[in-house]
């Protein structure tokens, strides 16, 4: 949180947004590839890549609960 | 010639102090991990939020003699949607460095686990920026540079408030080896594209980064962003931030305060004073009546409260009503805070 910022949230009034089949949490594409391995061959070059992937969204069911100040000094 | 410690330092061994890479930064991501610890929704295609608006109007009131009554209103509904946010990261390893840095006797770390857990660390730190800023995919914002320049001014310290640089410094959000945009709102790589930080200066009062290329930066006009390799206008899509979220106006879910019959989607009070905070009388959440049950040592509603990195303790203290009520969420509460304080979390007055 920045330094002029204070936040008084209800975690009740925010919604997390995820997808499902797995996807609630950071996942390696190569275990989405289902290779079971922790990064895949690059072809042609003598590497190997991976990547993660996290789907996640915050969105609030309620907003007049929660406050903020955004200019502290 | 006498051997000396010179000499024969080609055959000295050499010692690390600790058998774990030392991180210069803070890699809990407090705030993306409290939002973690809540039950997700799953969607297809969108979240939708059902809302309650406002009650209906039709109501009336007669005498004894009776009369005729309002016409009946709907109760009034409406939703909010929320669509989903993909973060990734991309590694790459060498095979000489899975095959010659494997952990064990060969170096301190296996080079394929910094990198798996890094990424994942690096993730999460990103989409911890986002949520806690606007989700607006601004990184910093510039200050003026008074001509072409590689080292592009920031957000000085003292000037800070809705548009931040310093803290983005400090909150290892922009860092040497980065690499990014600077532009408009209306184009994000307006100056520069893809350019890689070389190096930064974390003074309170000039912040700066040096990048790549010499560009004009005009304070209030130009944002750091990160490079959106799939629009040349566009920032990156990303996480409703906490300043977004708790704010009296703007749109969130597709709903907007500013639309009439909508002023009800806004924040109980966002104050940007810049001069003295001033939480104004019946401006606490929930503020409707006293909590129903203590929750964690803490009020109903008031679930995190948070300035910097530490804890507002004395914020999140319960009020004299609720002290007077609820005797156990005091004693909760004490328990709480001595343990907090005994972690090294700092109390204000």
């Amino acid at each position: 949180v920045l330094d002029t910022d204070w936040f008084q949230i209800d975690l009740k009034a925010l919604v997390k947004i995820t997808a499902g089949n797995g996807f609630d949490k950071p996942r390696w594409a190569s275990d989405i590839q289902g290779s079971s391995q922790a990064s895949i061959w690059k072809q042609g070059n003598t590497s190997f890549v991976d990547a993660v992937v996290y789907p996640l969204q915050v969105g609030a069911q309620r907003r007049n609960t929660l406050a903020a100040a955004t200019a502290l000094q | 010639m006498a051997q000396t410690a010179s000499s024969i330092a080609s055959v000295t061994k050499d010692a690390w102090t600790s058998e774990r890479l030392v991180k210069q930064f803070e890699d809990k991501n407090a705030p993306l991990g409290r939002l973690e610890s809540v039950k997700g929704t799953m969607i297809g295609t969108q979240a939708q939020v059902p809302i309650y608006n406002n009650r209906s109007g039709a109501y009336t009131s007669v005498g004894a003699a009776g009369g005729s009554l309002n016409p009946a209103q709907a109760q009034q509904v409406s939703q909010a949607t929320y669509t989903l946010v993909y973060s990734w990261f991309q590694t790459e390893l060498e095979t000489s460095a899975l095959a010659q840095a494997g952990g064990g006797m060969q170096s301190l770390i296996a080079a394929k686990d910094l990198e798996i857990e890094g990424g994942l660390e690096n993730v999460k730190h990103q989409m911890t920026r986002q949520l806690v800023t606007n989700g607006d995919g601004i990184v910093a914002a510039t200050g003026t540079s008074g001509g072409a320049s590689t080292t592009v001014p920031l957000t000085a310290a003292a000037s800070e408030g809705t548009r931040y640089g310093y803290s983005a410094l400090k909150r290892g959000w922009l860092f040497p080896g980065a690499t990014v945009d600077v532009g408009t709102t209306a184009d994000t790589d307006a100056l520069v594209t893809a350019s890689t930080i070389s190096a930064v200066s974390m003074s309170t009062t000039a912040p700066t980064i040096t990048i790549g290329s010499a560009i004009d930066a005009t304070a209030g006009t130009h944002f750091v962003y990160i490079p959106n390799p799939n629009s040349t206008t566009a920032a990156n899509p990303e996480l409703n931030g906490l300043r977004q979220i708790a704010a009296t106006s703007g749109a969130l879910g597709g709903l907007n305060p500013s639309t009439a019959g909508q002023e009800f989607w806004q924040a109980a009070v966002r104050d940007t004073s810049t001069t003295v905070f001033s939480p104004r009388s019946g401006a606490q959440p929930d503020a409707s009546g006293p909590p129903e049950r203590c929750e964690r040592g803490r009020p109903r509603g008031v679930d995190l409260v948070q300035a910097a990195d530490e804890l507002l303790l004395a914020a999140a203290e319960p009020g004299p009503l609720h002290r007077r009520r609820w005797p156990r969420c005091r004693e909760r509460r004490r328990r709480q805070v001595e343990r907090l304080e005994h972690q090294g979390v700092r109390r204000r007055a």
